[in-house]
């Protein structure tokens, strides 16, 4: 990077935690603190409930899998906008009538403080683990392609998060989420722009298109119904209808974000922005990547795009075969590139044989780059056990620095910077939220004086940006732990939102029946894990299916002791 | 049961048929 662009980093993130603090003032109770006093216009939601989904591996990952994988993976969005909708209707004017804090606090109103304590600590847990791979994931990513010691990276973005979190709380976050996400939005318009820009000339639209489409990589929609596939319309629909479902309703990450809102009104608004705008947003996003694909056709992209095991395996005992893959790989690269270039003449031409003809040479050439590819994941799974084979994160990033200019690459890195932020602040924001609320209120902390519930917040939330830092510094040894607590989500979430469903629709299901079931639900889904092929989001089905089919039948031996006001 | 929010429920539902179509439309022309 050269010095503009370090100087565009270092004034940008100066900036964000500055314009942090700054909004930090006026904090006068425990309301003001977790929930922004409840008074934020839906734009706000809108944008912090966008920036809190939208971490930077978001920001990182999705160009690297429209490069690698084409559009498919907008599909995994499709359930978002119908969750929205369903929330609006459900969930969302409970929360807003209770006056809640926490969404579990509602589980002790419609069930029993042990139901509520479940949840929470199911979140607890769960986020508690997450918030520690949000700060880990791009600072592996940021470290490598910066050269920076991957534990300062790791503090450094921990540090920037909780400056503002814990001194302002949820009103400093939402604005800054509003801020860093505007400017995150903008940097990708500007950068998708610059690559638009930087094809060969001749290139046109309707030509990159083409060489995308025949190379596979605009396969935006699969109709095929496969669990065992990740990506098709049904797992879209009906799997990530119920993980967002859960993820926006039961997740205090979230929920956090929308409660904020000065009235229901504002929180519906701001949820149906989300449901209009996120999966173009992500379309649009994967796009960026399928054009980096296209510009590299007609360039030479490195074997391995992160430039950390490449060093490992060039310099270790394997470097004679890493270097004669390079060596293969460059050939059958600049052979893609002159088919690529013939691809495009004979469009221009106009003759459907000789199209026909050049693309499936094209196609061939793009084969042997993939068989390359495979040769080359399985030569550091051997030579390197332990390094990452999957190097789709760092592809942005590597063609950010190899094409964009100056200041612009700043700016990128800034946008990532900002990203994390966003996503760590509402976490740390949430976690501290459960904790004062369904723990520490409950355990004795329930008359303090509103002074030392700000105090207490404040320290809570640098508690867990501590855990959360040493838990991400530990995590690059921690190895297949790191997977599994990217896992962990799934395997709770669909038994999360059971619990929350069977509460609004199943009126005579008791506490302990739900509280139950919820047990057999986790069991259910741990052995569809275990035992089954299926992928992980129809977790988020079968988990919410089985609490509430359990539930109604315990009902009959469990029934709810009065009829809850609260259930509808 | 939706009353007047009922008209932003059909927008956000109209504005994901549009979606996946698109994608159907770019998957088709482009296999």
């Amino acid at each position: 990077m050269s010095p503009l662009d370090w100087w565009v980093l270092a004034s940008a993130l100066a900036f964000f935690v500055g314009y942090g603090v700054w909004r930090s003032r006026g904090e006068r109770d425990l309301g003001d603190y977790l929930l922004a006093g409840r008074s934020m216009p839906w734009p706000m939601v809108a944008l912090s409930v966008m920036a809190t989904q939208a971490s930077a591996v978001t920001f990182l990952s999705t160009p690297g899998q429209g490069y690698a994988d084409g559009l498919r993976f907008v599909q995994f969005y499709f359930g978002l906008p119908l969750a929205m909708i369903v929330l609006c209707v459900t969930l969302l004017p409970i929360y807003h009538r209770l006056k809640v804090f926490t969404a579990y606090e509602y589980l002790e109103q419609r069930f029993d403080g042990k139901t509520r304590t479940l949840a929470a600590a199911l979140f607890l847990t769960q986020r508690g683990l997450a918030a520690g791979i949000t700060l880990y994931a791009p600072a592996l990513v940021l470290s490598v392609i910066l050269g920076w010691d991957i534990q300062l990276t790791v503090m450094l973005l921990g540090v920037l998060a909780v400056v503002y979190t814990a001194s302002g709380g949820s009103k400093a976050v939402s604005h800054t989420q509003a801020l860093q996400f505007t400017i995150i939005l903008a940097t990708m318009v500007l950068t998708a722009v610059l690559v638009w820009r930087g094809l060969p000339r001749g290139v046109s639209v309707s030509d990159a298109s083409f060489l995308a489409g025949s190379l596979g990589r605009l396969n935006a929609l699969n109709t095929h119904f496969d669990p065992n596939d990740r990506y098709t319309l049904w797992s879209g629909l009906i799997g990530g209808f119920f993980l967002q479902m859960s993820y926006f309703g039961t997740d205090q990450s979230q929920v956090g974000r929308y409660l904020t809102a000065r009235s229901l009104t504002q929180s519906r608004l701001g949820l149906l922005f989300n449901g209009l705008v996120k999966v173009p947003m992500q379309l649009a996003i994967l796009s960026l990547g399928v054009v980096v694909f296209v510009a590299s056709l007609f360039g030479t992209p490195p074997l391995h795009f992160d430039p950390a095991t490449s060093a490992r395996l060039a310099h270790g005992a394997h470097a004679r075969e890493w270097s004669e893959l390079e060596l293969r790989q460059r050939a059958a690269a600049e052979m893609r590139r002159h088919d690529a270039v013939a691809l495009v003449a004979a469009r221009h031409q106009g003759e459907p044989p000789a199209i026909t003809a050049a693309a499936a040479v094209l196609g061939r050439d793009q084969a042997e780059l993939d068989g390359i590819k495979k040769e080359s994941a399985a030569l550091i799974a051997s030579a390197a056990p332990g390094a990452p084979t999957n190097d789709t994160n760092f592809i942005f990033l590597r063609f950010v620095l190899a094409t964009l200019p100056a200041g612009v690459i700043g700016l990128v890195f800034a946008a990532v910077f900002a990203a994390s932020m966003n996503a760590s602040s509402a976490e740390l924001n949430a976690l501290a939220s459960t904790t004062v609320v369904d723990v520490w209120k409950r355990l004795g902390g329930r008359d303090a004086a509103p002074a030392r519930e700000l105090w207490v917040s404040r320290l809570i939330t640098v508690g867990w940006a501590a855990f959360a830092v040493a838990f991400a510094t530990v995590a690059s040894r921690l190895g297949s732990l790191i997977e599994a607590v990217n896992l962990l989500g799934s395997l709770f979430y669909g038994t999360i939102l059971g619990i929350f469903m069977t509460a609004f629709f199943i009126r005579r299901a008791g506490g302990t029946a739900v509280f139950v079931a919820a047990i057999v639900a986790e069991l259910g889904v741990l052995a569809c894990f275990k035992f089954t092929g299926i992928s992980f989001l129809w977790y988020n089905l079968i988990g919410c299916a089985l609490v509430a089919i359990v539930s109604l039948a315990l009902s009959g031996v469990w029934p709810a002791r009065t009829p809850r006001a609260v259930a509808s | 049961v939706f009353g007047h929010w009922g008209v932003w429920y059909v927008l956000v539902a109209l504005d994901l048929a549009i979606v996946i179509v698109a994608c159907a439309w770019i998957t088709r022309v482009h296999r």
